[in-house]
């Protein structure tokens, strides 16, 4: 289900978000865009396609507060395919691109995998570097602790 | 302009803010041209560059278009090896200077990493020592203005400890102004591997005893119990000039926000600014003013104001001391457009910074990288004795933050992970596997004066407001190459104690800093920390400034900063820039006294005799 970027940049390629529909909709895709497109633009569907690309499930990936934002910037784009979207999650922007905030910086998912925040983006206090790193499955926004700067930027989402 | 100025400072950098607050702290009227634009806070910086998702570490700050400076990323390697250069530094190799600079408010000191070591005794005499040049002064010379600097830039760090593990004599009843910042995880890790085992040097007989030793910081630690009566030089030394008598400790403690570079977001660390808000009335500062010209009298010498550009056009402005503090080869540049202060042909020879040749690789087990400072410890062992005559000496900085100067920050790991095609849970575990064990060993090697090593004018290149751009001729030593032979040598063998897998590879495409030596190949990156380029020695005949930091040829010009250290040791140099400044402009203050004494008709090559100088005894 790999997407190779030598397809047409018209080629819509939301279908390939989805392994388990990936196979049908590889067949289908000529006849289906604007139907899976549709299905994309609806919130829970995208986050439930991003928690199968991105190994986070989905109450991590809204306790990232990034879900709408990222929704938005994956619909903002006309060419869409499985290594951008994991690629916003992880690292906060579109592949090429800025992040759409700092915001989106801050809270890609590359620095949850081992429980870290970005340079600058948390003050988890004096001496907090000493300390053995935390270990276990990583879960939710557990790996923002401490103080975080910017208050709500860095909190989860109220939802 | 009419107004006569006691001094001009040319650059508010780390020297000139330095030396612009003690001279407004004694009542004379200073003006600071920068020729960069105000400097956004820390906190401001921090988030822009997060919102650019990173970026090279000058890129947060404001540029003027006026006032270009050299970037890393102007930097290029070739797929075969070689490099290209663009950018305001022109470079005509052979190898290339890897380092950046800014000119901003608070210059290159906004950026810095906040490590602040003092010189050993030893690196005074690199001379002595069959490489580079010798200093006219010693570390006695510089001791209490050490402690002057310590105090200013509020520096954290274990007296006992750089006694007993750098050798530093640091006298018995000092303390630091603030307690040593903790080791990281890391650290201790290394430590527990390390302490007491010895490695070989290939170029020294004996093997080296490793011990883990906590690095001094400009970042906000614990004050000291005693910190608030220790600032001032002991046994009546105090003639310098007046030393810092604001708060020893300004902002908050430093807080792990592990973004020192580009930009601390809380101001733990020190930068200029924080003394630039000290700054007594009489000290005016213009931003976006590019001096082009010191103007100087032809018979006399002395110098009489400088030239800047601003706002379309040029201005005079002529004051009593002309302080040069724009960056080693900001400084070199402006003597040069000056034709003064060359008589040695030293003016812009003799560009030194530290090569950093990096190593990185995996840990057996997660160790936190990416939390606090870029480095919190290091290994002191390869900077002094015997090793020294035959191979550059090197401090190893034990990197806290995995190999992301090396080039293989998360994002950059995330991105060749996904190449790879690697999706979901698999994703997730491998990158925090591989993230969470990464470290890297940092080998800031001392690169010794060479006259060829040389900042020249550009004769085909001007900047936008029309002046010869800056070219560089730069190549390393095979004193440097075989410090970096041992280095690696050395990377190998703590690698083997640590268990760790090594990562390090040199592509060229990656690697526009990469050299071969006796079959080996090895990259380095540029620590920043340009020297050399007026350097200060005892004669006219061989140095550009006395240990003053003053001219020769010119009584009343002064150019300060990394540019007059005749070497560099192994330390990173701001510290002992600082305390430089902080000597001269006690020696610049006595200068303005006499100038304004009345009636005093001073010739200038006799106004050091007139106020007793406690140090150097050797050069009164």
């Amino acid at each position: 289900m790999s997407v190779s970027d030598e397809r047409p940049a018209d080629y819509d390629l939301a279908e390939s978000w989805d392994p388990v529909a990936a196979a049908e909709a590889d067949a289908l895709a000529d006849e289906l865009p604007d139907e899976v497109a549709d299905e994309l633009a609806d919130l829970d569907e995208f986050l439930r396609v991003s928690a199968e690309l991105t190994g986070f499930d989905v109450p991590e990936l809204r306790a990232t507060g990034m879900a709408d934002e990222h929704h938005r910037t994956a619909l903002a784009h006309r060419v869409r395919d499985e290594h951008a979207l994991v690629h916003l999650w992880y690292v906060g922007a579109w592949p090429g691109e800025a992040p759409s905030s700092a915001r989106a910086h801050d809270q890609g998912l590359v620095w949850r995998t081992f429980r870290a925040t970005p340079p600058g983006a948390a003050a988890p206090g004096h001496g907090s570097w000493a300390e053995a790193p935390r270990d276990g499955a990583t879960r939710s926004g557990a790996a923002l602790g401490g103080a975080p700067l910017g208050g709500a930027a860095l909190g989860g989402e109220a939802r | 302009m009419s107004a006569r100025w006691d001094a001009v400072v040319v650059g508010a950098g780390f020297a000139g803010t330095l030396v612009a607050h003690q001279l407004g702290a004694q009542g004379w009227r200073v003006l600071v041209l920068e020729a960069g634009r105000a400097a956004p806070t820390g906190a401001q910086a921090s988030a822009a560059h997060r919102a650019a998702g990173g970026g090279p570490p000058t890129s947060p700050y404001p540029h003027s278009p006026d006032a270009p400076s050299p970037d890393v990323t102007d930097l290029t390697g070739l797929p075969d090896g070689g490099f290209t250069a663009t950018g305001h530094l022109g470079q005509y190799g052979p190898l290339p200077y890897a380092s950046g600079y800014l000119r901003a408010n608070g210059g290159t000191g906004l950026l810095w990493t906040g490590l602040a070591p003092r010189m050993h005794p030893e690196d005074f005499r690199t001379g002595d020592l069959g490489h580079g040049r010798n200093w006219p002064i010693g570390y006695h010379d510089l001791e209490p203005h050490y402690r002057a600097a310590e105090r200013e830039l509020g520096v954290a760090a274990d007296a006992g400890e750089q006694r007993a593990a750098v050798g530093l004599p640091i006298p018995a009843d000092y303390d630091f102004p603030m307690r040593a910042i903790p080791a990281s995880f890391l650290d201790r890790q290394l430590a527990d591997a390390f302490d007491g085992r010895t490695v070989r040097d290939p170029a020294v007989p004996d093997p080296a005893r490793l011990a883990v030793t906590a690095t001094p910081h400009a970042r906000n630690g614990v004050p000291t119990r005693a910190a608030s009566v220790h600032g001032r030089p002991a046994g009546g030394r105090s003639a310098e000039g007046p030393l810092t008598d604001g708060p020893l400790t300004e902002g908050p403690l430093c807080a792990g926000s592990a973004g020192c570079v580009p930009a601390c977001p809380t101001g733990a660390k020190y930068t200029p600014l924080r003394t630039q808000a000290r700054w007594a009335a009489g000290v005016e500062l213009r931003t976006e003013a590019v001096v082009s010209r010191v103007l100087a009298d032809p018979e006399t010498g002395r110098a009489e104001g400088v030239e800047y550009l601003a706002g379309g056009r040029a201005h005079r402005v002529v004051a009593d001391l002309v302080v040069l503090a724009a960056h080693a080869i900001e400084n070199a540049r402006l003597l040069l457009l000056s034709g003064l202060a060359n008589r040695s042909d030293q003016v812009g020879r003799n560009l030194m910074d530290h090569p950093a040749l990096l190593t990185w690789g995996l840990m057996p087990r997660p160790v936190g990288p990416y939390r606090g400072p870029g480095s919190t410890s290091g290994l002191e062992a390869f900077r002094f004795g015997p090793g020294r005559e035959r191979r550059a000496p090197f401090r190893i900085e034990i990197g806290n933050w995995g190999w992301s100067w090396a080039g293989g920050a998360p994002e950059a790991e995330a991105a060749t992970l996904l190449a790879a095609g690697l999706r979901g849970k698999e994703l997730r575990e491998r990158l925090g596997d591989r993230l969470g064990r990464q470290f890297s060993l940092q080998f800031e090697l001392e690169q010794p004066a060479d006259p060829a090593n040389r900042v020249t004018l550009d004769p085909d290149r001007r900047d936008p407001l029309g002046l010869p751009a800056p070219a560089v001729r730069y190549d390393l030593s095979d004193y440097v190459r075989e410090g970096m032979a041992s280095a690696r040598a050395v990377s190998d063998q703590l690698f083997a104690l640590l268990g760790a897998e090594d990562h390090t590879a040199y592509p060229a495409a990656a690697w526009p800093g990469r050299l071969e030596h006796r079959g080996a190949v090895h990259g380095y990156r540029g620590a920043g920390h340009a020297g050399g380029t007026h350097l200060m020695g005892d004669s006219p005949a061989t140095s550009v400034v006395d240990h003053w930091q003053r001219c020769w040829d010119h009584p009343n010009l002064y150019a300060v900063g990394c540019g007059s250290m005749p070497s560099l040791g192994t330390s990173n140099p701001s510290l002992t820039m600082a305390a430089l400044a902080l000597r001269s402009a006690g020696r610049m203050h006595r200068d303005l006294l006499e100038l304004n004494r009345p009636a005093a008709v001073t010739p200038p090559a006799a106004s050091t005799s007139r106020t007793p100088e406690p140090s150097p005894s050797e050069h009164s």
